[in-house]
């Protein structure tokens, strides 16, 4: 393990830390603005900071303070954050205190750990990429000695290149049910009690065919490595129609969006807070940050649903007809796999590359983020017999035949 | 050391002590929870060998599904307020303790014959022959170059974006150890009788426990419960109709 390695590792973690606390944060701002927008309302707009827009014509020497500067209510997310921060503390007396505190380390950790296998750009030549850009900006020394300090080693740009790719997000994804279990238990409240109980019961429940929903589309892929899923992705039908999840299982994208955001317990499937009907349900006892947390791994919970869609069911980082010509040992390899470089000639700029990678992904995760809060502020609450009814009755078969009929065809057909 | 096999000692600590405090807590929760640390940390060791399909499997189905339902149920029932009273059995311990020196004595020579050390913790072959010539010049992800000498699983010997355990041309390099290819071959090749049985044994499971728990038919509830007794007079429900009269 070389310095290198560990600079890109680091590299990395900066950036997707970055990116979902970020996101999060961000995230209380789309939801509060996309549902004032959407139910015909001003929206997020109160929150703001004075800022000096000339001399006080009355005072000696004071500033003139602009009135609003709501930035369209972006100040909401800090304020939010301060909030939480501030506010007391307070555990009840009637709490287990160590369940309690446990269950908020099993709401955020989950969640931030299931990206790690995403990848969002592919793999990357730092080296060759730094140089470039000190190179263009005439650094051509520093362009050098990063260069040869970087080598021409490919890295991947993902937290860890793991072998089980998706196994992991259900692995790790599936002890985040504990956080709702275990904080309904310890609040010693009827209300959070069945709070959990719901969650349970509700997140349990669609795990069930969650899985069995890719199987079909593991199927046609022959992998569970994220990293492979997103290479095959770049394959095309007539050279022009990118190969990518929704469009060969485009039944079950549903499906698995469906099971994701029933695992994210938001509103259309927020049974185990159901506000009307249990306070907040598990988390009634809660107070500050810890409360915060519990609501931040919702939203952070949004981005990493985004990233997981789009990488199994949306070609990943690539944009459809643009292939990178970093891939050309790639294409060397596998002559079957036309790439259709439309825009770009055989030699593009490797920065490039690795900004537009990074940039298609961004924007698909963005998109993923909306049309989850679009969801959420178009359907109504469903009841608690509907949604396993929804789950176990229509999902799941719905899965089961897929499996069947997916294997049956690429029996039949030999391959992809 | 490698911090890799520290790593490796320190989930093996982690699980032999949430394992001790199974025993030990009092409270069916406080119980759990230290099972569910015990499977978590024998995912870690398991992954700290390489075998990173038996960890993921590890932490779905014991810590994710079989933890899971064993907090349930406890919420279910509404136990685990109370700490459940802690008897000294000292017949218990009489038969216990010379059961876990026998553990020992029997299974010691086996951990003493196994390695000298911790090395053999990835256990790949000799070459990597499917992929390349045998002795290619590979590049690791951090950089450094290295002669293939196995068919590691970080190691894209061909340079196609594939790493060699989940590369489609090496489709029968049976050799990649703990890989979900590696295993999901090796559960449908060699050791496909006993998969079978097992997945027919857990249907039987199932069938049994529907049958068990599920709702009988009319007939056969009466020959079980025996005469039916007549409910008791509940409070008068009052119907649509008259309730729109008054």
């Amino acid at each position: 393990m070389n310095t290198a390695f560990l600079v890109v590792s680091f590299m990395n973690l900066a950036f997707v830390l970055g990116l979902l606390l970020n996101l999060g944060g961000l995230l209380t701002w789309v939801e509060r603005k996309q549902g004032a927008v959407m139910a015909n309302r001003i929206g997020a707009n109160r929150a703001y900071i004075p800022v000096p827009v000339g001399r006080d014509p009355n005072g000696a020497g004071g500033f003139k303070w602009s009135k609003r500067f709501t930035l369209m209510g972006l100040f909401h997310a800090i304020t939010d954050g301060i909030k939480m921060l501030t506010k007391e503390n307070f555990t009840p007396p009637f709490v287990d205190t160590f369940v309690y505190n446990l269950a908020v380390w099993f709401s955020a950790v989950p969640v931030l750990v299931t990206f790690a296998v995403v990848p969002f750009g592919g793999p990357f030549q730092p080296g060759v990429m730094m140089s470039e850009v000190l190179t263009m900006v005439g650094m051509t020394g520093a362009a050098a000695s990063v260069g040869g300090f970087f080598g021409d080693g490919v890295y991947h740009m993902q937290l860890a290149n793991l072998n089980v790719g998706l196994l992991f997000i259900f692995a790790i994804g599936s002890t985040g049910i504990f956080s709702a279990a275990l904080a309904g238990w310890s609040s010693g409240n009827k209300f959070s009690l069945l709070g959990a109980l719901r969650s349970s019961s509700q997140m349990i429940s669609y795990e069930v065919f969650m899985g069995i929903s890719v199987l079909g589309l593991l199927v046609v892929y022959g992998t569970v490595d994220f990293n492979e899923m997103a290479q095959l992705q770049q394959q095309t039908w007539f050279g022009v129609i990118p190969k990518w999840g929704v469009l060969l299982q485009p039944h079950m994208f549903f499906v698995f969006m469906t099971a994701l955001m029933a695992e994210n317990k938001r509103v259309p499937f927020d049974m185990p807070e159901a506000e009307s009907e249990l306070v907040a349900g598990y988390f009634t006892e809660y107070t500050s940050m810890k409360m915060g947390l519990f609501m931040m791994a919702e939203f952070l919970e949004i981005a990493v649903i985004a990233g997981i869609m789009t990488t199994m069911f949306f070609g990943a980082y690539h944009i459809p007809g643009v292939v990178a010509a970093t891939d050309a040992m790639h294409w060397a390899m596998h002559p079957e796999l036309t790439p259709v470089n439309a825009i770009f000639g055989a030699e593009v700029p490797h920065a490039l590359v690795v900004v537009l990678r990074v940039g298609a992904f961004l924007f698909k995760l963005i998109f993923f983020c909306w049309l989850q809060i679009l969801i959420r502020w178009t359907l109504p609450k469903f009841r608690y017999d509907q949604v396993m009814k929804l789950g176990w009755k229509y999902m799941l078969p719905l899965s089961i035949v897929n499996v069947i009929a997916t294997a049956a065809f690429m029996y039949v057909l030999g391959g992809m | 050391m490698d911090p890799s096999v520290l790593a490796l000692y320190a989930c093996c600590l982690l699980a032999l002590a949430g394992g001790a405090g199974v025993i030990v807590l009092r409270n069916p929760v406080h119980a759990a929870i230290s099972l569910l640390f015990t499977m978590l940390a024998l995912g870690g060791a398991y992954a700290m060998m390489q075998a990173h399909l038996l960890a993921a499997l590890q932490v779905l189905i014991y810590a994710g599904a079989i933890v899971i339902l064993i907090v349930y149920v406890i919420m279910l029932l509404d136990q685990g307020r109370e700490e459940v009273p802690h008897p000294f059995y000292p017949l218990g311990v009489a038969i216990g303790v010379p059961l876990a020196v026998l553990l020992v004595v029997i299974s010691a020579p086996a951990f003493m014959g196994a390695s000298a050390g911790p090395e053999p913790l990835i256990t790949g072959p000799e070459d990597c022959t499917n992929c390349e010539s045998a002795a290619v010049m590979v590049k690791k992800p951090d950089g450094s170059l290295v002669e293939a000498s196995g068919c590691e699983d970080y190691v894209d010997t061909d340079n196609d974006g594939f790493t060699d355990c989940n590369d489609p041309d090496c489709h029968d390099n049976q050799l990649c150890y703990g890989t979900v290819r590696a295993v999901g071959g090796s559960l449908l090749g060699p050791f496909v009788l006993p998969f079978e049985v097992a997945s027919v044994l857990l249907l039987a499971g199932i069938a049994g426990s529907i049958l068990l728990t599920g709702r009988r038919p009319k007939e056969l509830e009466d020959v079980i419960a025996g005469p039916a007794i007549a409910p008791a007079p509940g409070p008068q429900v009052v119907s649509g109709e008259g309730r729109g009269q008054a």
